[in-house]
């Protein structure tokens, strides 16, 4: 019976034993300041110091009181957290609501509230020592919502915002804090139950509660419909975006409007853990035999070859660009039109009592059918003063009597073919050799 | 560079649809004699037809509804609804000639239904230093503007290519604004522009002489109408929010029609006419009485009140809203007295 209990207390302790090491993986890595970094478990936490040779130096502390029941059947990876100032690190249930600290070796529940479920993949960040959880999806739909932990409370609280936020929610996006703004991009909107890609570049003024649309995202970085980068990773004031399965990487810093691509081919086995740790990037990488992970450290820097940047919105370019082509385009058709009227004949046929043309027809009398008659058949289509008042003269009335009708027959002449077809027939310019004498020109846009 | 070759195909397609309908259109008037008379106020010596605004109606409904059916165009169902309202009612009186009253009452309703889409004059964006409006004051601007936005483009639709070269800086401009604000919507740009290029080659042809009557300038009017909600909106963002203020930019938008409708207004008031009677105080009036032609005056309003937007798009930054208002009257003026007088 002696060895029976012993044999039976043994495998009791095995099984304990078991479960620990299953336990025992890094779960949760977060960044505490240049150097140091936390490996969170369900069991313990190791805090890491990154000494100069890039080895790490390493500080376990098993939790002194139990762990959250509420997190007993969820994995620590799908947690959000910020490390605080005052050294604590704080730990958001998937969805908000349910808050966990840890601080000196107590990881415990702070909130007495309940999981909302309406706000996962929201961003969880800390300014100016309070907690907020922005946006998200939930219940299917996104959302803009900000709310604010109430230490005091211990529950959640809505914050209202102004502005031009985005009405139709913020999923699964990318977030920078730079100061008291935070930029947001790079976002997917539930629309009639379909997640549509928002490429907008929002800020929100955490001091104001102020939203702003800053701009369009760069069209040529940033997918129509699709996220393209993976692993998203929040440093210092930018955001490190790679793809899990290539070595393309770039860093995005709104305040600065840059992308910057990278070419990583020493981070390629980099996974969804990454944290960056001052300048370097640190992640875990799993055995060969799948048993245990251990933890890599790269100098980001010496990782990364440099490509180009590019602007991460060029809406004002395209707005530049495209008034350069309306530019064009109204000089163009001002140009054309000027082009068409400056080209533009009238084809007149002239018998000997009509002229005829533009599908109407003008009576003309004899005087008037010389007249045209002699402008269309002279050369360059002018004629002197003199020629026409020669046929006007007649011996029985005065030279001023046949001024008068040589002008009263043109007069007459413009006048019928202006109401009839809108044009002047005959201007009147000086000669060229004396300018006092009047030359008789007619219309460049007329043939007859 | 993919979307700008979309963008070329919609131009060029609709272009082409607009030059056939154009002229099939103005064919079937014709054909039914619904020719415009030829009277003393005209300026006009040929018979021509009213068929432009439908033509151009026919076009836009056909591109657009290529685009939306292809995803590259989406428009406010209300704005479509007010939008073909006004255009119908514009149809009705180019055929049977309706009342003034009636017409307004019609302009109402359409109005009130603009401003059932999300956007509105809801805001004075700090001019009188007046920012958000209260319900009602919101409903009687937007329903206000609507009105005389559609009537002023109605007013300066008198001479050849007037209305057409205005109305393309007038898309021209907010295409570049929407552009970047609301890409989705954008494809209507180029497709107006090119209905209106091809409405502009029969404005301009002497044989075949088209008109954009009333309902043509109803459509423009009312979808300009529809533009400058969005732009007035406090919800919409606007990328010239940073060079120019909006109330002055949807003012110099529309300088020309908004200044020769009020000057035409004083003068008949002050001449104890019924405002909305029509004569020939028009400012292309004066023009066409100088001798410049049609195309002359068109174009030369079309450039002077694109000089105008463009240096207060430029100066705004230095000297601020008053500043801006003060230049347009200098600019106003001095091109008064040069061109008009």
């Amino acid at each position: 019976m002696k060895i029976f209990k012993i044999l039976f207390f043994l495998c009791m302790s095995f099984n304990w034993l078991n479960s620990q090491v299953s336990d025992d993986g890094i779960k949760l890595l977060v960044s505490k300041d240049s150097v140091s970094f936390y490996a969170f478990n369900k069991i313990g936490v190791t805090e890491y110091t990154i000494l100069e040779s890039k080895k790490l130096s390493k500080k376990y502390i098993k939790y002194s009181k139990p762990f959250p029941e509420e997190l007993k059947n969820t994995e620590l990876g799908a947690l959000s957290s910020v490390y605080s100032k005052d050294g604590s690190v704080y730990f958001l249930y998937p969805g908000g609501g349910i808050l966990f600290k840890y601080l000196n070796g107590v990881f415990e529940r702070i909130d007495e509230s309940f999981a909302y479920r309406n706000q996962f993949s929201g961003h969880f960040f800390e300014y100016k020592n309070e907690l907020y959880l922005l946006a998200g999806y939930g219940y299917w739909q996104s959302n803009s919502l900000l709310t604010k932990f109430n230490f005091e409370l211990r529950n959640w609280e809505l914050v209202p915002t102004s502005g031009q936020m985005p009405k139709l929610g913020v999923n699964n996006g990318s977030f920078v804090l730079d100061g008291n703004i935070l930029t947001v991009f790079d976002f997917t909107q539930r629309v009639d139950d379909l997640d549509v890609k928002n490429n907008n570049l929002y800020s929100l003024d955490l001091d104001k509660m102020i939203w702003a649309r800053e701009g369009l995202l760069n069209k040529m970085l940033f997918a129509e419909n699709k996220k393209d980068f993976k692993l998203v990773v929040e440093f210092e004031k930018s955001l490190l975006q790679k793809n899990l399965t290539d070595n393309d990487l770039r860093i995005i810093t709104p305040k600065d409007n840059q992308i910057k691509f990278f070419k990583a081919e020493g981070l390629h086995n980099i996974n969804a853990k990454t944290i960056i740790v001052g300048d370097n990037v640190v992640y875990p990488v799993l055995s060969a035999d799948r048993e245990y992970e251990t933890l890599t450290v790269k100098n980001l820097n010496e990782n990364i070859v440099f490509l180009n940047d590019e602007p991460l919105s060029n809406d004002f370019n395209l707005f530049v660009n495209y008034f350069i082509y309306v530019g064009v385009f109204c000089g163009a058709l001002i140009l054309l039109t000027f082009i068409k009227f400056k080209k533009e004949k009238f084809v007149f046929f002239l018998s000997e009592n009509s002229l005829s043309g533009l599908n109407k027809t003008m009576l003309i009398d004899k005087d008037e059918q010389f007249v045209l008659e002699l402008l269309a058949n002279s050369k360059g289509r002018k004629i002197d003063n003199s020629f026409v008042l020669n046929y006007f003269k007649n011996s029985e009335t005065g030279s001023d009597a046949s001024v008068k009708r040589k002008n009263k027959v043109i007069d007459e002449l413009n006048r019928k073919a202006l109401e009839k077809f809108d044009i002047v027939l005959i201007t009147k310019q000086s000669g060229k050799t004396d300018s006092r004498q009047v030359v008789y020109c007619l219309n460049p846009k007329i043939e007859i | 560079m993919s979307e700008l070759y979309l963008y070329l195909a919609f131009f060029i397609t609709t272009l082409a649809v607009s030059f056939y309908l154009n002229s099939y259109i103005n064919k079937l008037f014709i054909g039914n004699k619904l020719t415009d008379p030829v009277n003393e106020r005209s300026s006009h010596k040929f018979p021509a037809t009213r068929s432009g605004g439908i033509s151009i109606f026919f076009t836009i409904c056909l591109a657009c509804a290529f685009g939306i059916s292809t995803g590259q165009l989406t428009i406010p169902l209300y704005a479509l609804l007010s939008v073909f309202f006004l255009t119908l009612t514009g149809f009705a009186d180019d055929l049977i000639e309706i009342r003034y009253r009636e017409k307004l009452f019609l302009q109402l309703f359409a109005a009130v239904l603009m401003f059932q889409t999300e956007y509105s004059i809801n805001s004075f964006h700090g001019v009188f230093n007046i920012y958000e409006l209260p319900y009602w004051l919101e409903f009687t601007c937007s329903v206000f503007v609507f009105v005389v936005v559609v009537n002023a483009l109605n007013l300066i639709d008198g001479l050849d290519g007037m209305a057409s070269f205005l109305s393309m800086k007038f898309f021209l401009v907010t295409g570049g604004i929407i552009l970047v604000s609301r890409p989705e919507w954008f494809l209507f740009f180029p497709i107006i522009i090119s209905a209106l290029l091809g409405f502009l080659w029969f404005n301009f042809n002497r044989n075949q002489k088209v008109f954009l009557g009333d309902t043509g300038s109803l459509f423009l009017g009312s979808i300009m109408a529809f533009v400058l909600f969005y732009i007035l909106d406090s919800e919409s963002s606007l990328i010239t929010d940073n060079l120019i203020s909006r109330p002055l930019l949807a003012v110099l938008l529309l300088l020309y029609p908004l200044v020769d409708t009020l000057r035409a207004f004083i003068i008949r008031t002050y001449n104890n006419k019924s405002p909305f009677v029509a004569d020939r105080v028009h400012l292309h009036h004066r023009l066409a009485d100088k001798g410049y032609q049609h195309w002359q005056a068109s174009v030369l309003t079309f450039f002077l009140s694109t000089f105008i937007l463009v240096v207060n798009f430029f100066l705004y930054s230095l000297i601020g809203l008053i500043g801006c208002v003060a230049l347009t009257i200098v600019l106003l003026s001095v091109f008064y007295y040069t061109f008009f007088k």
